[in-house]
């Protein structure tokens, strides 16, 4: 509980201060919700009695004035509570649009390694559930799961601000009445609390059961949903396959689900139950005193709203309460991820005219598997304006070693330099301004080509079509009306085009040339090309490094032959290193591995 | 009138689908919604009646009876909605599941040529996004229709309530009776209630008609802003590219230019909202102040009992919520329209593909010959062949190795023999006979193919090498070590039943793009199809991985027939004849040594420009 308490003050000073950098105004216009609701509330019942008195009085313009003056005040009332609802609207959408710009920036931003581990992701995973509600819309169509998110503590804290002003209100008038009587009630309303409060435990608990198997539902609609799957589906006869898997799901769901309404109704018909008992009981007191002649008729009912409202707002406090419980375990999740520590590195900032690379018995081990480093005690030195070739079977720790010299990864022991200065303390910015990669797996942003490759909104148009000649796109580009202009992703954008892989691959290439950076790294970049493609670029490959210090992984040995030096890796180390021709004279691993690609071209 | 008949009716095929997707959850839903209607008249009823006995004074065992029928009745209701409730939340959700598995399973059944077709992408995405802003398309008419049902109830029990008093005549004399009684009150009154009614109504369709333009620019923005926050950030794979690009600056500039334009969206849609929300309070202000004037004169007058003030001025009230009710159900249906409408006809879509009948026959042997005869093809909306004048003829046990430049129909060929498209002049002939002529399922389960975008499931290893929910476990591992994965799957723990990435079990491994290959080429193996094609099947592989599957090329197909498309020409040494494609055309076609032999040919060309470096 204490720890409870805790991350309840620091979430509030979380959400407070980000509702104040984004817009006080929220608070203030929560704050006038407070008296509203009381105002009508008791407005109504103090009404009703006046008005029964008036008309058995027999007084005409004593009724009209009643009744005039109060659907007035309700009018104004009414009025300002909408203005003010629909300006939260509005501001809540726009706070939290604030925050899901703050867990994309977060995203971004982490530290590479820190967003791969599972733990992390998970967080990421469940901040990203609780902003998106999309998810919960499904249950907010059930009147016992309202949404809640970052905007719900201020209208929390007002409704229970407001209840409680209310109840104390109230227990005043009933204590005129009878002072035992707002004890009797109270005591009743607590026992209702907590069968809520039982009916929210158990259906949260079942709620946890079906999220496996919602996941697994979820995902079998969304593969089978994936066009580019189809072919698959369509020839191995999968959609059987995912029929079953749902069917099966789909009936564990179920079973979950009926617990859960069997659960629920027995609860529902418990506070239902006790909800009848307590204006039996009420009438039921109020009858004896109105016929012992302590209460009039005009009294009657203005108790009768009264009591009723006091009923009412009890169980509407808990809901609040059990609300503010709710929201704290969600502003959690969404806590510790947004306030994990962003690295921004050193403050040297890097010579572009030597970008030396030196690793100095570097060790690189995967969380899940520190018995097998990836990279293994490796030392070596790259010279600036050096053309380096990496080769070696999967598995071998090339793109972990890529990975590392990008500062992606941290090594845990040893230290890699880049112009004599460790990592570390390189600007972020500047060692990532320095590097220009292409990784094996691309990733493409659904808009124009030219921002595709310039990653920017200003474009450099000369620099652009440069870049897209050297990389051996301007035929594709040429090809399309819209040229550079042509927004990508079929899957997103109404009018875009889908490049092939090899495209794809061209278009990854362009990228790093039109960044321009000191140190191009290319990971297996022929893959998806033809043959002569792939030739054609082996053979601009030094137009394309001129005065660039360059690393080039590559499965096919071939395209290391334009290599300055080239390194073998296997099992995380360095096992050879020279010139292509040194290697072969060698006779091992590299030699082994060119003959065997090589024998089928003789 | 023709439109509103026309609505009529998608709405009636919306309700069969929902009926179909969840039977009984309708019938749960209308019986939520007659005990909503009923229970404020059930409360006005009974606490008017209560009144009325304690100021007349009569005996406290009538008070007694009226209360506990009161709580009694009220309890009933309350549970049965309650129950109702809990019921519909179940089937709803059901529902909901179902539906998107519908939709899946539609996709999943699609002529091959809509699956290509952007129009198809488009209309999916549209299902799918209306459905996310505002549960637009079926899921409204589920919650729409029950909801206009109780309205209208609810609206003919005020009717009922209000007529009861107006129609009591007042006792002749007094002042009040007059006034009560004269047309004019009743007018007045009657003008109220249509003034409300009207604001209700041109309120509720200006906001409808704003909101639902601004919805539509909403969903497009919503399009770009679900993928780089649902995808592209969510997936995490592209965080190298991410941060080594600085690509943060671009992306939190679209993300933020997509949300001011949300913005002023959701501003607009809300000042209208507010507007129209005043103005609706206004007029309901007019209304319930008149009703209690009126009915408070009839009670002067002595016509009706004070309790009857209580139950008129609570009908009127009602009367102006189901109003209100009424008109925002119908024009959030007459809104849905299109939204439905699209669901429908992408539901409803026929398949165009000719689906023959002729049994394949089943060969032990394996005799299967196939011949090309002047096919070609344009894909559907392009003037330009993709294959032209395309004749080829293999037999059965024949490995064919198929080359050429990125988009020069290889892929195409391989679609074609599959059948994911029908050739637009020529045809394709197996033993003989039409392709089309074989029934189609039957045709497709002569091929196993790995494709060049292959896709493996986060299910067991065994499941998806045998793309079914049972397996046979030897042959599994029998196609793993074929496919030259029996190593690693030595290392895993729970053999086939282990599961592949970590999506749904924490025990699941990670693999590589190349184990993904191997995977890939076992779920071929296991197939066991007479044909096996393979699209670039060793991309992925590092050299020595690569050499082995070419060194247990023919152990690994068998006698099976095996066309291999590769950009690696080294592949083609072991394959029987080779086909050179080149602009659509087959441009050259024989043995590799043949092929070679003509050093002006294109085959030629390819082979040196990879092997000049291996010399």
């Amino acid at each position: 509980m204490s720890r409870h308490a805790y991350h309840f003050a620091a979430n509030v000073k979380f959400i407070f201060t980000h509702i104040l950098r984004f817009s006080p105004r929220i608070l203030l216009l929560h704050a006038w919700t407070v008296p509203s609701g009381i105002l009508v509330s008791a407005g109504s019942s103090f009404f009703a009695g006046a008005l029964v008195e008036t008309i058995r009085n027999g007084d005409l313009t004593a009724m009209v004035c009643v009744t005039a003056g109060f659907m007035l005040l309700r009018l104004a009332l009414n009025v300002g509570d909408r203005y003010i609802q629909n300006r939260l609207k509005s501001l809540n959408h726009h706070f939290k649009a604030y925050f899901i710009e703050q867990y994309a920036m977060k995203c971004m931003h982490l530290d590479y390694e820190l967003s791969e581990s599972p733990e992390i992701r998970d967080r990421a995973q469940r901040t990203h559930n609780q902003l998106f509600s999309s998810a919960r819309k499904v249950s907010s169509t059930q009147s016992m799961s309202t949404p809640l998110s970052v905007d719900a503590y201020p209208a929390l804290f007002a409704a229970i601000l407001s209840r409680l002003l209310g109840i104390t209100l109230y227990t005043g008038i009933i204590s005129i009445l009878n002072p035992w009587l707002a004890l009797i009630l109270l005591f009743i309303s607590c026992v209702s609390w907590f069968t809520q409060k039982r009916l929210a435990e158990s259906s949260h608990a079942s709620k946890k059961d079906a999220i496996p198997v919602e996941r697994r539902i979820n995902y079998i609609g969304r593969e089978a949903r994936d066009f580019a799957a189809v072919k698959d589906i369509r020839l191995y006869g999968i959609s059987q396959w995912f029929h079953d898997i749902f069917e099966e799901q789909f009936s564990v769901w179920k079973r979950i689900m009926s617990r859960q309404s069997r659960l629920k109704t027995g609860y529902t018909a418990l506070l239902e139950g006790i909800n009848a008992l307590f204006r039996l009981a009420v009438y039921l007191y109020l009858f004896a005193s109105f016929y012992q002649g302590i209460i009039s008729v005009s009294e009657f009912v203005l108790y009768l709203g009264i009591i009723t409202g006091f009923g009412t707002w009890v169980l509407e406090l808990v809901g609040s309460i059990e609300q503010v419980i709710q929201v704290t375990l969600d502003v959690d999740d969404i806590r510790s991820f947004l306030e994990l520590p962003v690295n921004s590195g050193g403050s040297i900032e890097p010579d572009p005219a030597d970008c030396s690379i030196r690793f100095s018995d570097v060790s690189y081990a995967y969380p899940g598997d520190r018995e097998h480093p990836a990279v293994d005690h490796i030392s070596f030195e790259i010279r600036h304006g050096e053309k380096i070739g990496i080769v070696g079977t999967n598995g071998s720790g090339k793109t972990t070693l890529i990975k590392l010299l990008c500062g992606l990864y941290a090594p845990q022991s040893g230290t890699i330099t880049i112009g004599g200065t460790p990592l570390p303390e390189l600007s972020q910015s500047a060692l990532r301004s320095m590097i220009a990669p292409v990784f094996q797996d691309i990733y493409l942003l659904p808009t124009s080509i030219a921002r595709n490759i310039a990653l920017d909104r200003e474009i450099d148009h000369e620099k652009l079509s440069e870049c897209i000649r050297q990389a051996g796109l301007s035929e594709k580009i040429a090809s399309l009306p819209r040229g550079t202009e042509t927004t990508l992703l079929k899957s997103v954008l109404d009018d875009a085009v889908d490049l092939s892989g090899g495209e794809v691959q061209k278009l990854a290439l362009a990228r790093a040339l039109y960044k321009g950076g000191s140190i191009l790294i290319l990971d297996e970049p022929t893959a998806a090309l033809d043959p002569v493609a792939e030739n054609r670029m082996y053979l601009r490959y030094h137009e394309l490094t001129r005065a660039k210090t360059a690393v080039f992984i590559s499965h096919r040995l071939a395209s290391t032959r334009f290599c300055d030096r080239i390194l073998c890796m296997d099992k995380g180390k360095i096992v050879e290193c020279g010139t292509h021709d040194e290697l072969m004279a060698l006779g091992g691993h590299y030699a082994q591995m060119f003959a065997m690609q090589a024998q089928y071209y003789n | 009138m023709k439109q509103l008949t026309d609505e009529f009716r998608l709405i009636l095929r919306g309700i069969r689908y929902i009926h179909r997707l969840a039977p009984g959850n309708l019938l749960v839903k209308l019986i939520k919604n007659t005990l909503m209607a009923a229970l404020p008249f059930l409360d006005l009823y009974f606490s008017a009646r209560i009144l009325d006995v304690l100021i007349a004074k009569e005996s406290i065992t009538k008070a007694i009876i009226l209360a506990l029928l009161l709580a009694v009745s009220h309890f009933a209701v309350q549970l049965g909605s309650a129950v109702m409730d809990i019921k519909n939340y179940e089937m709803f959700n059901g529902l909901y599941r179902r539906y998107n598995m519908m939709i899946s399973a539609k996709v999943m059944g699609l002529d091959y040529e809509k699956v290509e077709d952007p129009e198809t992408h488009k209309a999916v995405r549209h299902i799918d996004n209306a459905m996310k802003i505002s549960n637009f398309g079926l899921i409204k008419v589920h919650s729409r229709i029950p909801l206009l049902y109780q309205h209208l109830l609810s609206l003919i029990l005020a009717l009922v309530f209000i007529i009861d008093v107006i129609a009591k005549p007042s006792p002749a004399g007094s002042v009040y009776a007059a006034l009560a009684d004269s047309p004019w009150a009743l007018l007045i009154l009657l003008a109220a209630i249509i003034l409300a009614s009207c604001t209700g109504v041109v309120g509720n369709s200006r906001i409808s008609a704003n909101t639902y333009t601004l919805l539509g620019v909403f969903s497009k923005l919503n399009c770009v802003y679900d993928y780089y926050l649902n995808r592209y950030l969510a997936g995490q794979k592209a965080g190298k590219d991410i941060r080594l690009y600085e690509q943060y600056r671009l992306i939190s500039d679209e993300l933020s230019l997509t949300n001011r334009k949300s913005r002023d969206i959701v501003d607009g849609i809300n000042r209208t909202e507010f507007r129209w929300g005043a103005g609706n309070d206004l007029s309901a202000f007019v209304l319930t102040l008149l009703s209690y004037l009126y009915a408070g004169l009839k009670a002067l007058a002595g016509a009706v009992s004070i309790g009857s003030v209580m139950k008129f001025s609570g009908a009127v009230a009602q009367l102006g919520q189901s109003v209100c009710g009424i008109v925002d159900a119908l024009s959030q249906l007459h809104a849905n329209t299109p939204y439905l409408r699209d669901f429908l006809d992408f539901m409803e879509h026929e398949s165009r593909l000719y689906r023959g009948t002729l049994t394949v026959e089943k060969r032990d042997d394996n005799e299967y010959d196939i011949e090309f005869r002047n096919v070609s093809f344009r894909y559907p909306g392009s003037d330009t062949y993709a294959l032209r004048h395309v004749n080829l003829t293999f037999k059965v046990g024949e490995k064919l190795a198929v080359v050429g430049m990125n988009g020069s129909g290889k892929t195409t060929f391989i679609k074609l023999l599959c059948r994911l498209y029908d050739p637009t002049e020529g045809e394709i002939l197996l033993n003989g006979v039409d392709i089309r002529k074989y029934d189609y399922s039957e045709y497709l389960a002569l091929f196993s193919v790995v494709f060049q975008d292959f896709r493996l499931f986060s299910f067991s290893l065994g499941q998806n090498i045998a793309a079914s929910r049972s397996y046979d476990d030897a042959r599994v591992v029998q196609c793993l070590e074929k496919a030259g994965l029996g190593q690693r799957f030595a290392h895993m723990q729970s053999g086939t039943d282990t599961c592949l990435y970590r999506d749904f079990d924490p025990e699941g491994v990670e693999i590589s793009g190349g184990e993904a290959q191997k995977i890939a080429l076992a779920r071929a193996l296991y197939k066991d199809a007479p044909f096996i094609i393979l699209d670039e099947p060793t991309a992925a592989l590092d050299p020595v991985a690569e050499y082995e599957i070419y060194e247990r090329f023919n152990r690994i197909v068998g006698d099976k027939t095996t066309i291999y498309i590769s950009h690696r020409l080294a592949s083609c040494r072991f394959c029987d004849r080779i086909a050179v494609f080149d602009g659509g055309h087959i441009v050259q076609h024989g043995s590799h040594e043949a092929l070679l032999a003509k050093t002006a040919g294109r085959y030629y060309e390819l082979w040196q420009a990879q092997a000049q470096y291996y010399v």
